[in-house]
C-alpha cells in the first residue's frame, strides 16, 4: 500500500509540476505576444460593465476608447486597466462606470463564481499577479482549476500560436451596437403580472459587494499613480429600473468612498422607451444622445489640454 | 457527484484513506464506510432521493428474508409480486408516467373521448439518478432468492452496500448478487497489481469520457440540434460523432466505476468489450452493456423460453427484449425504434444459427483483421450508426428526416462541417482500442509490453490530455437511464 501511494504521489507531483511549468510559460508567452497598445491620438478610455459597453460611442467622443465589457466585474477591470496604462502612457483620462449595481453583492459572483470566472480567466490569466491568483484560489479553487485547463488549452492551440497576437485589446472591450428595442414587450409583461398579481412593494435587501469596492479603489489608487485623470460615469436607466432606495445606498458609498471623483450621472437622463435596449440598457439611439452629452460636459467641464 | 468533477478527484482520496487506513481492520466497520460514503455520493445530487434509495433498499432486504425463510409458495409469491410491484411502480411513475399520461390521453382524443388538460396530468417529475440501474439491482437479488440460486442477506448494512455501493449507484454496471455479494461479505485486501490496474482503467474512462466523448459532443449536438441546416453527408457525420460519444461516455463511465472498485479491492462485472470490433450484430450485443444484456437475457429471455422453442417463439422473445431494452432507456418512441431495429438486424442471424458466430475477440493475436473480418465490421459498424440514429434523435419525425436526409444524393455533398480536431482524436482512440483488444480495458496491455520509462510518458501523456480537455464537466448520458 505504501509502495503504491509512493509512486501515485511521485506521479502527481510530476503531473501536477509539469502543469505549472507549462501553465507559466504559457502565461509569458501571451504575454509577450499580445497587442495592447492603442493609436498614439487615444487619451481616453473608458472601464465598465455591459452598462457602458452598450452606452458610449467611442467614434462619437474624440479620442478615447471603450474598453468596457459585458458581465465584468471591477476585479478584472482593473487587471485590464493595468495593463492598458502601462502599455498606453498616452492615456490621460480614465473614465469608470460606475453603476448601482456596482456596489451590489452580485458583483461577487461576477468575480469568483464558476461561469464567469472561467471565461475572464482566459482573458486576463497572463496579468494575474501571485496575490490576486490566490485570491481567486482561495474564494473558489474548483474554478481555478477548471479555467486554467480551459486557458492552458486556449493558449496552446497551434492555431493560435501561428496567428499572432494571441490578445489584442479589442477583445477586452469596445463599444457594442444594439439597435432593437425590447422595452415594451417588457413592460406588457410587467403589466400583466400586475394584473394577475399586485406587486407589493417589499423593502429591498441591499447587500454590499468589498470586492467590487476593493478593486474600485484599487483603480483609482492606480490611476492617481500614473496621475491620470478620473471621472465616475453612470449610463442612464429606464424609470422602471430607478430605485430610490438603491440611489440613496449609491450616493451614500459614493459620497463616503469617492468624494474627490466627479461623477458624470446620466442615471436619471430622460430618453423615449424606444432608445432602450431593455431597462438597464440604452440602444444605439439612445448611445448616440448620451455619447453626445457625454462629449459636450467633457468638453466643457472637464477639457484636457494638447 | 459526477466520475468527471474535480469534487469526485477530491471525494475517492478521502473514502481510499478512510477505507485502507480507518476502517481496515473491522469489515463490519469498512462496509458501514462505504455504505455512509455512497449515500453521501449520491446525496451530493439531491439528497431528498436518498429517502426513495433506502426505502427500495428496505422493501427488498425484507422480502429477500420472507422470501428465503418461507417455505410456503403463496407467501413466497407475496412477497416476490409486492417487491417487483412496488420497485417496477417507482420506476414506472418516475420515468414512464409522463409518457403514459401524454400518450393514452392522444389516443381517447383521436379515438373521440372528450379529454381535457386535467384528465392526464403532465407533472413535472425529476427522474432519480440511477433508478433504473438499482431498481435492477434489487429485482435480481429478488427473483434470485425466489428461484432458489441465492440464500437472502440478513446483514442489512451488506446489502444495502450491495445495491448502492457508489462506483456504481448511478450508471451501472448492473451488479448481481452471486457475484458482488460474496465479495463484500469477506475482508479485503490490498493487491497493489489491482491497485495499479485500478488506476489505469479509471484514467482510460476518464480519457474516454473527457477527451473522446466531450469532444464529440460539441459537434454531435451542434448537427443534431440544426439538423434542418445540413446535408447528408455531415448528418452522417453528427451521427458518427454521437456513436463515438456514446461509446466513450458510457463504456468511459464504467471504466471509472471498474477502476474505482479495483481500488477498494472489489471486482464488478465488464460492462463493455470493445463493441465497435463486432462482426455481426449479435457479437455486437455481447459486449455493448454486457451487464444490461446479460440481465434481460437471464431475467426476461430466458424465463420467456428463450431460444429453445420453435422459430415464431425465438422471434418473440428477441423483439420482447430488444423493445424492452428500449423502453428501458426512456420514454421516448426513439428508444423503441432503437430496440425494433437492433432486433431487425439480430433476427436473421437467430434464425440462420450465426447469433453465436463470432465469440472471440476478432483478428486474436494477429496485428491486422482479415478483410473479410474488415468488411463484416464495417458492416455492423455502419448498421450500429444507423441505429444511434433514432437514440439521439428528439423525436422518430427528426430521425426520419436525418435517415431520409443521409439516403439521398446529398450524401455526395460536401462536408459543411469538418473539424480535424476530434477526427484525429478518434483515430488516436480507435487505434489504440484496436492494440488493446483482447485485454479486459486498451490500456491494460501497455503495462505488460512497455517498458516503465515509456508506460510513464504514455500515461502521464494521457493524464495531461484528460486535464486539458477537463475544463467544463459535462453529465454522463447514461445518469438520464
Amino acid at each position: 500500500l505504501k509502495h503504491f501511494l509512493l509512486k501515485f504521489s511521485l506521479f502527481f507531483f510530476v503531473f501536477v509540476l509539469f502543469i505549472f511549468s507549462i501553465n507559466r510559460w504559457a502565461d509569458h508567452y501571451v504575454r509577450n505576444n499580445s497587442f495592447y497598445k492603442f493609436n498614439d491620438s487615444v487619451v481616453s478610455i473608458i472601464i465598465g460593465h455591459s452598462h457602458a459597453e452598450g452606452a458610449y460611442i467611442d467614434s462619437i467622443l474624440p479620442h478615447t476608447v471603450n474598453m468596457a465589457q459585458s458581465g465584468e466585474s471591477y476585479f478584472y477591470s482593473y487587471l485590464k486597466l493595468r495593463k492598458l496604462l502601462e502599455a498606453n502612457n498616452n492615456i490621460r483620462r480614465v473614465m469608470i462606470e460606475v453603476t448601482n449595481n456596482n456596489f451590489e453583492k452580485e458583483m461577487d459572483e461576477w468575480t469568483f463564481g464558476e461561469m464567469y470566472l472561467r471565461y475572464r480567466y482566459q482573458k486576463y490569466a497572463h496579468l494575474l499577479h501571485p496575490e490576486e491568483l490566490r485570491l481567486l484560489f482561495g474564494k473558489n479553487p474548483l474554478a481555478v482549476i477548471d479555467a486554467v485547463a480551459v486557458t492552458l488549452k486556449n493558449n496552446l492551440d497551434y492555431k493560435r500560436v501561428v496567428s499572432m497576437p494571441y490578445y489584442n485589446y479589442t477583445d477586452w472591450g469596445g463599444f457594442k451596437k444594439w439597435e432593437h428595442s425590447k422595452i415594451d414587450s417588457f413592460l406588457q409583461v410587467q403589466n400583466k403580472q400586475k394584473q394577475i398579481k399586485p406587486v407589493v412593494m417589499a423593502i429591498p435587501i441591499f447587500k454590499e459587494s468589498e470586492y467590487n469596492l476593493r478593486f474600485l479603489d484599487s483603480m483609482v489608487a492606480l490611476c492617481r499613480q500614473h496621475q491620470k485623470q478620473i471621472l465616475f460615469l453612470r449610463a442612464p436607466q429606464h424609470p422602471s429600473n430607478r430605485n430610490p432606495f438603491i440611489d440613496s445606498i449609491y450616493f451614500k458609498t459614493l459620497s463616503a468612498r469617492y468624494s474627490a471623483i466627479p461623477l458624470i450621472d446620466f442615471g436619471n437622463m430622460e430618453l423615449p422607451d424606444e432608445e432602450y435596449l431593455d431597462f438597464q440598457h440604452v440602444n444605439f439611439k439612445g448611445a448616440i444622445k448620451v455619447s453626445k452629452r457625454l462629449d459636450s460636459v467633457l468638453h466643457e467641464q472637464y477639457p484636457l489640454s494638447f | 457527484l459526477l466520475f468527471n468533477s474535480l469534487d469526485y478527484f477530491l471525494f475517492l482520496p478521502l473514502v481510499f484513506i478512510l477505507y485502507w487506513f480507518v476502517t481496515y481492520k473491522k469489515l463490519a466497520l469498512q462496509n458501514g464506510m462505504l455504505l455512509v460514503m455512497s449515500y453521501v455520493f449520491y446525496g451530493w445530487w439531491d439528497w431528498r432521493f436518498l429517502f426513495l434509495l433506502l426505502f427500495s433498499t428496505l422493501l427488498d432486504y425484507i422480502s429477500g428474508i420472507k422470501i428465503h425463510k418461507s417455505e410456503n409458495l403463496v407467501r413466497r409469491k407475496f412477497w416476490l409480486v409486492l417487491s417487483i410491484g412496488i420497485n417496477l411502480g417507482f420506476l414506472g411513475f418516475f420515468k414512464y408516467y409522463n409518457f403514459f399520461a401524454a400518450e393514452f390521453g392522444s389516443l381517447l382524443h383521436q379515438l373521440g373521448f372528450n379529454v381535457n388538460e386535467f384528465t392526464f396530468k403532465i407533472m413535472q417529475i425529476i427522474l432519480p439518478v440511477g433508478i433504473s440501474f438499482y431498481t435492477f439491482h434489487g429485482l435480481s437479488y429478488i427473483i434470485d432468492i425466489y428461484k432458489k440460486r441465492i440464500p437472502a442477506v440478513y446483514n442489512f448494512v451488506e446489502y444495502a452496500l450491495f445495491v448502492s455501493y457508489f462506483p456504481l449507484l448511478v450508471a451501472g454496471p448492473i451488479e448481481r448478487a452471486t457475484h458482488l455479494l460474496p465479495q463484500l461479505q469477506v475482508p479485503r485486501k490490498f493487491n497493489y497489481y489491482q491497485a495499479v490496474t485500478g488506476l489505469r482503467q479509471i484514467l482510460w474512462g476518464l480519457f474516454k469520457k473527457v477527451v473522446i466523448a466531450d469532444s464529440c459532443a460539441y459537434y454531435a449536438n451542434m448537427i443534431f440540434n440544426t439538423s434542418g441546416d445540413y446535408n447528408g453527408s455531415t448528418l452522417f457525420l453528427g451521427a458518427l460523432f454521437f456513436t463515438f460519444q456514446i461509446y466513450g461516455d458510457f463504456s468511459g463511465y464504467s471504466d471509472i466505476a471498474l477502476g474505482t472498485s479495483k481500488l477498494f479491492g472489489i471486482e464488478l462485472l465488464r460492462n463493455f468489450a470493445f463493441p465497435y470490433f463486432s462482426r455481426d450484430i449479435a457479437e455486437f450485443w455481447r459486449r455493448w452493456h454486457i451487464s444490461l444484456s446479460t440481465w434481460f437475457r437471464d431475467y426476461l429471455y430466458i424465463p420467456l423460453g428463450g431460444s429453445k422453442g420453435g422459430k415464431w417463439m425465438k422471434v418473440r422473445n428477441t423483439f420482447a427484449i430488444f423493445l424492452v431494452s428500449g423502453f428501458w432507456h426512456g420514454a421516448n418512441w426513439t428508444f423503441m425504434v432503437w430496440g425494433f431495429l437492433n432486433a431487425l438486424y439480430f433476427i436473421p442471424l437467430l434464425l440462420s444459427n450465426k447469433n453465436r458466430d463470432h465469440i472471440n475477440i476478432v483478428a486474436a493475436g494477429k496485428l491486422l483483421p482479415s478483410l473479410s473480418d474488415l468488411r463484416k465490421i464495417a458492416i455492423t459498424f455502419f448498421l450500429t450508426v444507423l441505429a444511434w440514429i433514432f437514440f439521439r434523435s428528439a423525436d422518430l419525425t427528426q430521425a426520419w428526416y436525418i435517415l431520409t436526409t443521409i439516403f439521398s444524393s446529398s450524401l455526395l455533398q460536401p462536408l459543411q462541417v469538418f473539424p480535424k480536431e476530434p477526427l484525429l482524436l478518434i483515430m488516436f482512440f480507435t487505434l489504440i482500442e484496436w492494440i488493446g483488444r483482447e485485454h479486459q480495458f486498451a490500456i491494460e496491455s501497455f503495462s505488460l509490453k512497455c517498458n516503465k520509462w515509456l508506460r510513464f510518458c504514455f500515461y502521464m501523456i494521457l493524464t495531461i490530455m484528460v486535464f486539458l480537455y477537463s475544463g467544463k464537466e459535462e453529465v454522463f448520458i447514461y445518469f438520464q437511464f
